[in-house]
């Protein structure tokens, strides 16, 4: 089968003779893929930026499809089912899975306590194959997979599988109560999903950070926002408090992760050397940009290792920091319901629909913010069967 | 600030998932659920371990699934197995799963050209589309990558040049101390010889002991020469390990050891 091949750091490419995934477990599942997306966290795979991405991995936690295959103990998907696939892969019984922290499962990785389970993203979530592919072995089929309802348009399945629950539980970490300042970092596919969920808790202010002057007119106009680039603001921390009357804001959200720009030593020593887990640049701004007693949430993925983070500005603060992968599985009937009323648009976001034989190609155009691009997705030559 | 549904009209489903005791700067875990302590769950059934699976010293076992994807192999995988030696706390266990992935790297090529597939790193890398959508990126990428291996070979050459005459330098005074040792302690030879011959010319005794230093007189020469000619032939090979890479090693080993 058509599959996607990483070979190590900004290298990838589609093998044609991929073996087929097989049943392994009772509640496991086979989905042919008809839709596949590349997520920005991926890019942390691409650049190498974590352990234990070995070559020969496949990438891709972000896709639909329909079941081709079921195993002997699946009962809640049938052959033929349209399903979207949440990018956590989740037991459903272990303690964690039962509080609903369907992102934090015990029973799906076991390469790293500290991880859940995750489809194509490395062996430190689990050393799972993944949707850039035509078909993929989906673990605890009974627990993750959502049928896709009727009429749901393809496009917007696909991004209920990461972005949308991403962005969304970025801002419900952020506890926002009505008329809050909230400030997002980063105008990618999450951080302008977490800009316009910003609203549906109440929020009084939306602001975004970022560089791209694209991204900027984009979330400005689909999140109804105020965008900056913190290249012409100058220092964001410092623009967040002057327009926040010398508070801060209420809520800062990091939605950007390991590859930050925008200062110098988190750069170098994050991106360039490796000497901590990527630039922790967004982070750093968000805690020094909340107020007192405010609340940073974080979904940006870092790596395993250690990050520079004023940590003393946290305690003297006061601050909450509030962080996971989204729990996919638990928002998706909230989400679904929003997508069914037209509130949240998630197909909007989709900039790029490209051939999965040129998955090379479209990494470099989405790490390279090239074509202005926003988010690509993926279609494989399985879509049409 | 006081909002009103009215003032944000304009953004369809504002507040609609508003939640005044979603606030977590105060204790807000939701405790009404019934969780057992530990890991004490009816796991779910074994996927079956068909294959190595390094997993974390932080459990006690293989998850009840796991991905089969790319077992550790070759010296890639021995660093992969004593990173998992390790816990996730330590950097023992990280630093090494890094260096993994890039020894991997190398190791991917090489399976590649084993197996006759020679890898197109341009479009593995995406290079159609930059020349598409960057193509000024794309030939400053070029230039850029012509210039660094450029000034790469350039210092490469210049150290191995550097390196022969330091070695031309060293080994030819060697030769030459040792040639000129070799070319006087001949000439003691042949001057005990003439003293030999002028304290008792007549004898003949003395004659054949004269006749047998000049033969060893003229030997030691030879040897000298001969000496001179082969140290040059053995250590001319080894010049070129004397470049930048043995440079760099003698001047970070000594620091190491240390």
């Amino acid at each position: 089968m058509l599959a996607m091949n990483y070979r190590g750091p900004q290298r990838v490419r589609m093998d044609r003779d991929k073996p087929m995934p097989e049943i392994l477990h009772p509640q496991d599942a086979i989905v042919r893929v008809t839709r596949s997306c590349i997520c920005g966290s991926d890019l942390h795979l691409y650049n190498g930026l974590v352990p234990d991405t070995r070559v020969g991995s496949t990438f891709g936690h972000e896709f639909i499809g329909v079941v081709e295959e079921v195993g002997s103990d699946v009962h809640k998907l049938k052959v033929g089912d349209n399903v979207m696939v949440p990018f956590n892969i989740s037991c459903g019984e272990c303690s964690f899975c039962k509080q609903e922290l369907y992102g934090n499962c015990h029973e799906a990785n076991p390469g790293a306590t500290a991880a859940g389970g995750i489809f194509g993203y490395s062996h430190t979530t689990g050393g799972y194959d993944g949707g850039q592919a035509e078909y993929v072995r989906v673990p605890y089929a009974n627990v993750g997979p959502t049928v896709i309802p009727e009429g749901m348009d393809p496009d917007d399945a696909v991004l209920l599988t990461d972005v949308v629950p991403t962005g969304y539980q970025a801002a419900e970490m952020g506890g926002i109560q009505k008329g809050d300042t909230v400030v997002v970092f980063g105008a990618g596919p999450v951080g302008i999903m977490a800009a316009k969920c910003a609203w549906l808790f109440g929020a009084g202010r939306v602001i975004v950070f970022d560089k791209e002057e694209y991204r900027l007119e984009f979330v400005r106009n689909y999140a109804n926002c105020e965008a900056y680039n913190f290249e012409s603001t100058g220092d964001p921390v410092l623009f967040v408090k002057k327009e926040t009357d010398w508070i801060g804001a209420d809520v800062c959200i990091d939605a950007v992760g390991a590859e930050a720009a925008g200062n110098a030593l988190q750069t170098i020593t994050g991106r360039k050397l490796m000497l901590q887990a990527g630039s922790a640049t967004a982070v750093h701004w968000a805690v020094n940009a909340v107020k007192k007693g405010g609340t940073v949430s974080i979904v940006g993925v870092y790596g395993p290792t250690d990050n520079l983070v004023p940590i003393g500005n946290v305690v003297n603060k006061g601050i909450t920091i509030r962080a996971n992968q989204a729990s996919v599985k638990r928002l998706l009937p909230r989400l679904i319901e929003h997508v069914q009323n037209g509130v949240l648009d998630p197909k909007g976001l989709i900039t790029h629909r490209i051939p999965m034989e040129e998955t090379a190609d479209a990494y470099h155009i989405f790490s390279e913010k090239l074509d202005n691009c926003i988010k690509p997705v993926l279609i494989p030559p399985s879509a049409k069967r | 600030m006081e909002n009103t549904n009215q003032q944000f009209a304009h953004i369809k489903g504002w507040g609609i998932d508003a939640d005044p005791k979603n606030d977590p700067t105060y204790p807000m875990k939701n405790r009404q659920i019934a969780i057992k302590r530990g890991y004490s769950w009816n796991r779910p059934e074994q996927q079956p371990i068909n294959q190595e699976i390094l997993h974390s010293i932080e459990r006690p076992n293989v998850t009840a699934v796991f991905g089969t994807s790319a077992p550790p192999s070759g010296l890639s995988g021995a660093i992969r197995r004593f990173a998992f030696t390790q816990s996730e706390n330590s950097y023992l266990h990280w630093l090494p799963l890094i260096l993994a992935d890039r020894v991997n790297e190398v190791e991917g090529i090489v399976e590649d050209l084993k197996a006759g597939h020679v890898p197109n790193i341009f479009a593995e890398k995406g290079w159609k589309a930059k020349w598409k959508h960057n193509p000024e990126g794309l030939i400053l990428n070029v230039a850029l990558s012509t210039a660094v291996a450029t000034a790469f070979i350039t210092y490469m050459v210049k150290s191995k040049k550097d390196s022969d005459l330091e070695y031309d330098d060293s080994v030819t005074a060697k030769a030459h101390a040792l040639g000129t040792a070799a070319k006087n302690k001949g000439k003691r030879y042949v001057h005990s010889a003439h003293d030999h011959l002028s304290e008792s010319p007549a004898d003949h005794v003395a004659k054949n002991e004269v006749e047998a230093l000049k033969d060893r007189a003229n030997s030691e020469i030879s040897k000298a020469e001969n000496f001179t000619d082969k140290a040059i032939d053995t250590v001319e090979p080894l010049i070129p390990s004397k470049g930048w890479l043995s440079h760099l090693f003698a001047a970070i080993i000594p620091s190491v050891v240390k």
